[in-house]
């Protein structure tokens, strides 16, 4: 988005901070060295694994302080895993980098999901495989920054709904299970140990990931077709839809402002103002606001809450 | 946002500006020598500063730094050379000869402002990573440790609803004015400035406000100054360390500093102007704020200076180290509790009565009444008088207040009433019959002019009746969290117990001490 984003004028602001990258690599360093002893503890402590649990499957690349080439190495790899674990040949108790190969859909192409962390439990039973997230932030009780938590928590379950499809796939989703709830990672504050909030419910983001599949799926349809001479002309091309949480990722948000304010938009004055002026522009809201006559049913409405909210 | 709040920013892009908010302000600003303003920049991914800048308003930020800010060990030396300038400002006795030794002798308040909310959250983690430290050098460690207890507690006071000694500029400003613009480009002080300051139309604050939030303000830096300007040198810096060349590690830690400083001097000057805007505003500051000033300033005796003198409060509770993380002990939980919710109630009822905007949104919303008074009766036989004021009022928006609910009148706080009665007078129109409890009589030392409640001359006039204040009711109740044979007592004074209440002393508070001292 950064091209699209030079494409329209805008110098890419975004981007992520090189001692962020470096830190989150450190701290995952930490938590799987010594075959993941030291988030093996933690888990242990938040109660998603038990002590007696053992074994510690490692499918990191080699750029993220694993031992593997490619993503075809730790695709096979987990696959292989999760056959032995559905026969019980095998036991682990923690998964880093779980990498599964998702099915071609009509318009997108194949998917690979790598999952930070994935805890094996239902040791006497069929195994349960538990999503895990790592983030380095740090976890500061009730005062974590909440939009980070859900962010984290989507994440997770994304990689819920991916295993499952995958399992599917592999045949074993008789033999094995995702557990609707997961865990997160964090920090804690000022040091390198892992804080662990386990029993984290993922049903719902689960279901919000099949769903932004089907939906990524439609998107598609309207993207230019692959070997297109010039995908970043169709993509600025491309209808968007500004709202205020742009902001914190895209590196477009100020050209979409820039159109929602020229198309008199409500939505550059927030949701809920847009929300309240349903249809009825900004421009019209203006008017309306100066003593202009309500031109139909929805401004009289307007016009009527206005009065009322502004008594 | 209410429907109120929405109407609001939509007058304000109309008017292509930022409106007033309230007919008057409801923020304290100290004078220049009581108002000390920090602010921090961290490393990307890290939760400690990389450099510090602080200062009074009109004079040179001090400024300081280290170049690496992974480096606990130079991050502590900075923390520690940091501490006393924030440890003297709230008047802590090892660096303040004046000291107060009572809630009486706290003289004016002090205050810290910050730029905005991500400067608050360094307050708490230098409290995680200080509070209760014990490495390095023993004094170092000590002056750590009072720095964490301090940033700990400015940082759970800065939570207190309407607290006055914990500021954040880019909140004083959004509490101040209305800005026609998205709740998260709020966030950003330059943008809320250019809005405010910049001369012009719509279309020019617009594009100012644009180009002034491609500049961070918050604690981290762009990542492009970290990519292109800082890196470089922080591994050059590093390098040098690694081979034990001084020479070198001055050299790099100057770059370092010399990107370092205009950012913090930045966010310094953020906060600066964000005050002269609030000085300027020729509005008068709200009577009610004396009230809220009055609280802060209790705070910062009873839950930092008392507790950094080891001095127990038999209705404050024993003093008590804190950890940064959480109330591990029910009685804390549950005195901070309704101090929490007195200070709700305190911080609206002491604004409203001297707000009209205020009272105009509290009926907007319903939770006040405003009608004509259109009887006045005294039902009581005898010589006690019970007052009931009959009010027809206008049903034009949802109304939230209900048989029972305690109102008072705007404007006289101590004239509360309760009512009686809701009954529909009419289409559009609303019988509220309400029993005056407070101030039947015409008062002694109340304001001129105000009749007793009971007068016939009542008729006819106009009345607005605003949310009557709980708050020394929740205040009371903190101090009851105290006190061993109330309801209650099997929570509040039960020890802890269960998984992870056993800590070491280095992490959470001394809980065994506290169950001993609650235990007399």
């Amino acid at each position: 988005m950064a091209e699209v984003a030079t494409a329209d004028g805008v110098p890419p602001s975004t981007g992520q901070s090189p001692f962020a990258i470096a830190r989150g690599q450190t701290f995952e360093r930490i938590l799987f060295r010594n075959n993941g002893k030291t988030l093996h503890e933690a888990l242990v402590e938040a109660g998603v694994l038990s002590s007696r649990s053992k074994g510690f499957a490692d499918f990191r690349l080699r750029m993220n302080g694993g031992r593997l080439r490619d993503h075809d190495q730790a695709i096979a790899g987990t696959s292989k895993l999760l056959q032995a674990l559905a026969t019980g040949k095998e036991k682990v108790a923690i998964i880093a980098s779980a990498t599964v190969r998702l099915p071609r859909l009509i318009m997108l192409p194949e998917t690979i999901l790598v999952s930070d962390v994935v805890a094996v439990t239902g040791e006497r039973k069929a195994p349960v495989l538990v999503v895990g997230e790592i983030k380095t932030y740090p976890d500061r009780g009730g005062h974590t920054d909440g939009g980070e938590l859900a962010q984290a928590r989507a994440q997770a379950g994304v990689y819920v709904h991916g295993l499952r499809t995958a399992l599917t796939e592999l045949g074993l989703a008789a033999s094995i299970s995702v557990a609707s709830e997961g865990f997160l990672v964090l920090s804690r504050p000022g040091v390198n140990r892992p804080s662990i909030r386990a029993g984290e419910d993922l049903r719902f983001q689960a279901w919000r990931a099949e769903r932004g599949f089907k939906q990524l799926e439609e998107a598609a349809k309207g993207l230019p077709p692959p070997g297109d001479k010039d995908p970043i002309a169709a993509i600025r091309g491309a209808e968007t839809d500004y709202r205020q949480e742009c902001v914190a990722f895209c590196d477009r948000a100020p050209v979409c402002f820039a159109r929602a304010v020229r198309e008199s938009n409500p939505i550059v004055l927030g949701e809920d103002a847009a929300r309240f002026l349903g249809k009825v522009s900004l421009h019209r809201a203006v008017a309306l606001i100066e003593g202009a006559k309500p031109a139909d049913a929805g401004e009289r409405d307007v016009v009527r809450r206005m009065g009322i909210a502004a008594t | 946002m209410t429907g109120d709040q929405v109407v609001k920013r939509l007058k304000a892009w109309a008017a292509g500006k930022p409106l007033p908010r309230g007919s008057t302000l409801h923020v304290h600003i100290a004078q220049n020598p009581d108002l000390l303003i920090v602010a921090f920049v961290r490393m990307g991914g890290e939760s400690a500063p990389w450099g510090i800048a602080y200062g009074f308003p009109g004079t040179k930020p001090t400024i300081l730094t280290v170049p690496e800010g992974r480096n606990r060990t130079l991050v502590a030396d900075m923390a520690a050379e940091f501490a006393p300038a924030l440890l003297r400002h709230f008047r802590h006795r090892d660096y303040d000869r004046g000291s107060p030794a009572g809630p009486k002798q706290i003289g004016a308040l002090r205050q810290l402002w910050l730029p905005n909310r991500t400067h608050l959250d360094m307050l708490h983690f230098i409290a995680y990573a200080y509070t209760f430290t014990r490495v390095g050098e023993r004094d170092r460690a000590k002056t750590l440790n009072k720095l964490g207890r301090a940033t700990g507690w400015l940082f759970r006071e800065a939570m207190r609803p309407g607290q006055q000694t914990v500021m954040v500029a880019s909140e004083a400003l959004q509490t101040a004015y209305t800005f026609p613009a998205e709740d998260v480009r709020q966030a950003h002080l330059g943008f809320l400035l250019a809005w405010a300051a910049t001369k012009g139309g719509r279309d020019a604050r617009l594009r100012a406000a644009g180009d002034a939030e491609r500049s961070a303000v918050a604690t981290s830096l762009d990542p492009p100054v970290e990519r292109d300007d800082l890196q470089p040198s922080v591994d050059d810096w590093n390098e040098a360390h690694r081979n034990n060349d001084a020479k070198a590690q001055s050299r790099h830690a100057g770059a370092i500093e010399a990107k370092l400083r205009p950012e913090l001097v930045r966010r310094f000057e953020l906060t600066e102007r964000a005050i002269e805007v609030l000085r300027k505003d020729p509005r008068r500051v709200n009577r009610g704020v004396e009230s809220l000033v009055a609280v802060s300033s209790e705070e910062l005796w009873y839950q930092f200076l008392r507790q950094e003198l080891k001095i127990d409060d038999k209705e404050d509770g024993p003093a008590i180290t804190l950890s940064p993380e959480t109330d591990r002990h029910p009685a804390v939980a549950a005195s901070r509790y309704y101090v929490h919710e007195a200070s709700d109630e305190l911080y609206l009822s002491a604004l409203v009565h001297d707000d009209d905007e205020m009272q105009a949104e509290a009926v907007a919303e319903g939770h006040a009444l405003r009608g004509i008074i259109a009887k006045v009766e005294d039902v009581d036989p005898g010589r006690r008088m019970e007052p009931i004021w009959t009010l027809i009022v206008n049903d034009d928006a949802p109304l939230r207040v209900r048989e029972g609910s305690w109102l008072c009148v705007a404007g006289l706080p101590k004239r509360s009433a309760r009512v009686r009665s809701i009954e529909r007078a009419g289409p559009g129109k609303l019988e509220v019959q309400v029993e005056i409890i407070g101030w039947k009589k015409k008062p002694k030392d109340g304001p001129r002019g105000v009749l007793a409640a009971d007068d016939p001359r009542l008729v006819g006039a106009d009345v607005t009746l605003v949310p009557n204040s709980g708050e020394g009711m929740f205040r009371r109740k903190s101090q009851k969290a105290w006190e061993r044979g109330t309801p209650g007592e099997w929570l509040t004074h039960s020890r802890p117990a269960g998984p992870q209440t056993a800590l070491p002393d280095d992490v959470g508070e001394n809980i065994d001490d506290l169950v001993k001292r609650l235990g007399k």
